[in-house]
Order: C-alpha cells, then structure tokens, then sequence
C-alpha cells in the first residue's frame, strides 16, 4: 500500500504526532458542482420518481441553494486517544483540535474559516443533524457540535439562522439539549413534535406502514405508503451538515451517515424495518431527493464512541472509545467505512460479521449505484491523523 | 389406638391434628390475603411509581420531570428499534436522570411489559455479566445494571464512563427500586424444558418473533418458522462439544400450527422440495448436513418444534433432538 504524507498543514500542527496510513486512492476527486454534490442517475432514481416529482413540484424547497466544496471519496479521519478517555462526554479542547484539523485537511484550506467558507456563506441557513438515539452513550456530541457551531458563525452564518434538530424533541432534552425556537441564538427543535412534515414533499413507494401520532396523515387514515420531509429541509434550510455517529442497528445493519440523513428527515419509517426489507432501498432513495442530495454538504461523522452490537439504542456493554471523527463529503464512504469499522471490532470481539447475522449494510451499495457516493475501496481516498500527544 | 390430650399440655391424635388444620387454615388466609394485597398493589403500580424519590436517593437530584413513552410512542424514544421492546408487549416506559453533587449521573428506565414472562423475555436478551441478587434476575456490566422482576424490566446506567462511581451505588438503587416491586412473576414454562445440565446460562434468551430470534441467533431474513405473537420460543447454547451446538425450541399455539412451520422450514431452509405430507408424523425428525461441515436438525413433536444446529456429527444432533422431545413427554 502506498504511503503519502500530507504537508499542507502549519508547523504548530506538527507538535502533534501524526500516522498517515491507508491511502488507498490517490485520484482526489474535486469538483465544485452547481446544485448537486454528487450525479444520480436516471436508473437509480427510477424507484424515487414519486417523490423526485414531488419536490420539483415545490421550488422553494430548494431555492437559495448555492455551490459548495465537494469530493467524492475522500474521507479524513482524525483520531486522538484521549479524547474521551474518562467520560461518554469529550475533552473539549481535544475536540477542538480534531475538528480544526480535520476541516481543514478535508478542504486542503490553511486556514480554519476559509475551510468552513467552502460549504456555507454568511447568507445561508444551515441545519445540523444530530443523532441522539443512543443517549448519552453513543451521540452526536455536544463538544462536536458547538465546534461546528462556532466554524459557522465564524463563516458569517448568523446565530438564529443556524438550525439544531432530530426527530423527536424530547430525545434532544434527554441529553441535554435545551429547545429553542425564538429569535435568539441558535435554533435547537424537533420535526416530529415540532415544526412538522411537508405535505408537498414526500417520497411513496409500495410499502403501506401504520401510522403513528407523530405522522403527517395521523388521523386521516390509518395506513399509507408515503413518507413526508420534514419542513426544515423543505422550507426552513438552506445547507444541511450532518453528525451521524456509528452505531449497529438491527432494523438497517448499520446506523451511520446515509440512516441518520434519510429516516431522520422523513415520518413513517418502522415499516421499512422488517428484516427482509432491512432499510433497502428506501435510505437511497429518500437520500436521493433533491431537498437532500443538494443540500446536504458535509457530513461529521462522531466516531469518539461507537457502537458494534445491540444498537441502535445505546448499550455501554457494546459500545467502545472508537477516539476519531471522519469528514466527509460523500456519505456513502462513510458509510463504507463505518460498517468496516464495525466489522473490524466484531471480529476483534470474537463475534460474527454484519452479513453474516443478517445485517449486511445493503442499503450502502445501493445507494453507490445510485450516484450518491461511492463504495468502491478503490476509490475511497481515507487519510488518516492520529493526533494523540506521546504521554 | 385411642388419641386422648396430655395433663401435660402437649396434644396427641385428632386433637392434636385439629389444631394445627385451624392454624394452617389461618395462616392460608394470611399469607392469601398478603399475597393477593400484593397483587392488587403490584397491579396498579406504574414505571413512574417505581423511579427513586428523593428519599430513596438521598444526595441525588432528578435532572429534569420523568419522560414517559406508552406502546408504539417507544418509537419516539428508540427510533429504529423500539420492534423489539413491541414484540414483548411493551406497554410503558418511564426514563430519568438524576445528578448528584459531585457530577455525577444516572440514567434509569422502568419498562412495563404485559406480563412477568415478556419482563424475564426483554431481559434474556442479554446476560452476559456479574448477576447480583437483584429482582428475580439481574446483570451488571461495563455501569449498566439490568434487572427483572413481576412485569417489569429496568435498566440503571451510570453515564460516568471510566470514572469512579462505585458499582455499589447503582446496585443499592436498583435494590430500592426492585423493592418497591411487591410481588414476583413466573418465568416462562417453556424454560422448564431446557435440560439443566450442559446448556450455557447466559445463553438463553426467551422470544417470540423473529426481530428478537435474530436478534441473539440469524436463521433467514424470511419468517422461516411461521413465528407470531402467539409462539413461545427459547433459544440456548448447548456444551456437549468444544464449540456449543444451537438450540431453539419453539412452541406453536396448536398442534397444526408447528406442522405448517416444520414444512415451511425444510422446504425454505433445508430447500428440500420433495415434501410428502404424508411422512410427517409426531416424533418426525431431519438431519441434514450444512455446507461448513457441521449438522442441523428438527424435530416435530406435537405443538413443539426443536431445532439443533451447529451440531458437530448427525450422531450429536440426534442425541440432542431427542434430549429435548424427551423433557416434552
């Protein structure tokens, strides 16, 4: 395997003990595109037609979108051993340092506020996408979050027009999320019990589910075949940054980046669940609709913890100090490299691989085949920092 | 032989016999009444009752009001897996965090399943750890303190990972919670036929579809055994070899049932297509040799499907198809 040392860093980087290893592709793809990060094809959107159709029946959905950086494959992964070595919350200043490093690497900028210039402009409303689901164990955290929140404000985005949210409400109090909805300071709800769903945007396919209170046509009727967007994609943002984390989930395989973007963002999800269906191919294809595909810009993926087995409700008896953040723009790769990791600590743990219990991610190849990233090894270029100071 | 009453005071015969049925009798009606007082309490207590007031945690204040989640409301709270809690009918959680002075935090959650059986089902699904005597049964491992008992499971985690706060902390609140569980329940009968000798303890999860067999032991992403909220299954390891051979017995509402589900299993699983209704009679088996050298059989026996799997020879898997049907008789 070739080795590559990145040299565009400052010198005060470099008091920090660096491991480059795994480049596994050296063909940097760079493209700024111009509405969507990455191509879909016409194939692979053929299933999604309905709410493809949908969206491009409501232009306001994705007006005052604007270019920003892309790359398709390449993920930078920064690792610091001690950053949680003794609690489920970060050191702050350790995350700190990961995330500067890491956006920095990502977007080959020197400089920390030009890094987050390439994804927003002092214009834009941005929505973070946190997940919350396995509590205070395995979560977007809060260090992370207020660390992008501080690149964004320095990018000129105004406070209030920076957009915390999940699906449900009381799951961001749980872990100490304090919901805010005023003009002032940074927004922090919930779609479900919130601001709710988008009855112009919706993706429907063959598989009726039951619905529940939370869901647009609760009330209505009792079952239906459509999932709605939630209003903050379809009205309320402009660019959307996402901070999955890595969980194993028995009703998807894997919980990570594409999961935590799709059935995040849509109501009437369990009955994608069933393990013959295990997602596939409806995290794709909501994916795919465009108030996602452009507006997603960059995904964070919160690996400080991570969880192998029993999720995607945080258990500590399976979840582990993992000690990294990856960066990306393409959320296939890291949904690639997500399941990798998950399977690497399996096997470590003397347990069987997600394929072979029934868990195979299928839902990440599919939605390689439908444009939205890549997860072919070949072409993932995974750069990796080991920032952990020699003790 | 005449039965007569002592000068002494001590009673002998009849009398004596009398005596001792008006005691019982007395004591019967005691212990029925407490029993049944407990019942009744036991009965009307909700998740919400059972988390620690502020005189059972002293020195522990709760973070916020208890949040509560009622039947498929769980999906709000664990999104994407809240199936399994649901095929144990699940009927209310109660979840709060408490802090104490120097900073440290506990989580607590009370499920209310509908019975006693589907707390002990929620619970088997994993047991791996120290087991305290907590409840009717409990682990502890890694700050996560789990136990069951009547128709309730709870889980007490401390959310100071690698810090010190002492194992002894959570198991006393897990104690004083389980105390406020006046009565127990009864396990499932089911696991009164796994055989007691061999069979790996923390092995054994209790289920009754298949989001929770996969869960612990992957068969098909296909319904493969007809599995429905009305079967009751048990799934354990057992250690007759160096590696433990797989065991699942599952039983069906009536005898027809099982029978649908043994042809559905050989057809879709051991993809034997020459099925002839006629072979299948109480009692019938196959063995078959899987692709990686080892051996799986089933067994039908009456409402009873007996699976043995990663069984090392046909001698083996036969041995322990018939270990099982024998604890059926």
């Amino acid at each position: 395997m070739k080795m590559k040392k990145y040299q565009r860093l400052s010198n005060e980087d470099r008091v920090h003990r660096e491991e480059i290893k795994d480049l596994s592709r050296r063909d940097f793809i760079r493209t700024i595109a111009a509405g969507a990060a990455v191509l879909t094809t016409a194939k692979g959107l053929n299933a999604s037609v309905a709410s493809k159709a949908e969206a491009s029946q409501n232009p306001a959905a994705l007006k005052g979108l604007t270019s920003s950086f892309s790359a398709v494959g390449r993920v930078v992964e920064i690792r610091d051993e001690l950053v949680a070595a003794n609690s489920y919350e970060p050191d702050t200043s350790i995350v700190r340092k990961m995330m500067d490093r890491g956006m920095r690497e990502l977007t080959g900028k020197s400089v920390l506020v030009d890094a987050w210039r390439s994804f927003v402009s002092p214009g834009d409303v941005v929505g973070i996408k946190v997940n919350v689901t396995g509590g205070k164990v395995v979560m977007s955290n809060h260090a992370v979050l207020n660390t992008i929140i501080e690149g964004l404000k320095s990018a000129g985005v105004k406070e209030n027009n920076i957009i915390v949210w999940e699906r449900h409400s009381g799951r961001l109090e749980q872990v100490g999320f304090k919901l805010n909805s005023s003009s002032q300071g940074v927004r922090v709800y919930a779609t479900g019990d919130g601001v709710g769903y988008d009855p112009a945007v919706y993706y429907d396919t063959n598989i009726p589910g039951e619905l529940r209170e939370t869901d647009l046509e609760y009330g209505k009727q009792k079952v239906s075949t459509r999932s709605y967007f939630s209003k903050i994609v379809t009205q309320q943002i402009t660019k959307l940054i996402t901070v999955p984390v890595i969980k194993d989930a028995s009703q998807s395989g894997v919980a990570i980046t594409l999961k935590n973007l799709s059935f995040g963002t849509v109501d009437n999800t369990p009955r994608f669940h069933p393990p013959d269906i295990l997602c596939d191919p409806a995290i794709p294809e909501i994916c795919a609709n465009p108030v996602l595909r452009n507006k997603a810009v960059l995904h964070i993926l919160d690996a400080i913890h991570a969880q192998y087995h029993g999720g995607p409700s945080g258990d500590p008896q399976w979840v582990w100090n993992y000690n990294s953040i990856l960066f990306s723009t393409d959320p296939v790769a890291l949904d690639y490299l997500g399941a990798q990791i998950i399977d690497k600590k399996r096997k470590a743990e003397e347990m069987l691989a997600l394929a072979e219990v029934g868990k195979a991610p299928r839902h990440i190849a599919t939605a390689a085949r439908m444009g939205l990233g890549t997860n072919d090894p070949g072409k993932i270029d995974h750069l990796k920092i080991n920032l952990t100071e020699a003790t | 032989m005449i039965w007569v009453a002592k000068p002494q005071g001590k009673l002998y015969g009849f009398a004596r016999i009398g005596r001792i049925w008006i005691f019982s009798i007395i004591l019967g009606y005691l212990l029925y009444g407490l029993s049944s007082g407990n019942q009744e309490r036991a009965a009307s207590l909700r998740p919400t009752g059972l988390l620690p007031n502020s005189q059972d945690l002293k020195g522990w204040q709760p973070v916020r009001p208890p949040d509560v989640y009622t039947g498929e409301e769980l999906f709000n709270y664990i999104d994407g897996g809240a199936e399994l809690y649901l095929e144990f009918n699940f009927k209310q959680v109660a979840i709060q965090e408490y802090h104490n002075n120097v900073g440290s935090s506990l989580m607590i959650e009370v499920y209310e399943m509908d019975s006693p059986k589907n707390a002990y089902g929620i619970y088997s699904l994993d047991t791996r750890g120290e087991h305290p005597t907590i409840g009717q049964e409990a682990t502890y491992g890694v700050g996560l303190l789990k136990f069951w008992k009547d128709r309730f499971f709870c889980r007490i985690l401390s959310l100071d990972l690698g810090k010190a706060m002492k194992k002894e902390v959570i198991l006393s609140v897990g104690e004083k919670i389980a105390a406020k569980i006046p009565s127990e329940g009864a396990r499932p009968q089911i696991l009164d036929y796994i055989p007691r000798e061999n069979t790996v303890p923390e092995s054994i999860h209790y289920f009754h579809q298949r989001v929770a067999l996969n869960n612990f032991y992957y068969l098909s992403n296909k319904n493969i055994l007809n599995l429905t909220e009305e079967t009751e299954g048990v799934f354990f390891e057992y250690q007759l070899q160096e590696k433990p051979a797989k065991v699942i017995l599952i039983k069906y509402p009536r005898e027809k049932d099982s029978l649908v589900a043994f042809k559905k299993f050989l057809n879709l699983y051991f993809e034997d297509k020459g099925i002839n209704d006629s072979r299948f009679t109480e009692g019938k088996e196959i063995i078959k040799p899987m692709q990686d050298g080892q051996y799986a059989g089933i067994k039908l026996y009456r409402a009873y499907l007996i699976l043995a799997l990663e069984t090392k020879d046909k001698k083996n898997c036969q041995g322990l198809l018939a270990s099982i049907a024998k604890g059926l008789r």
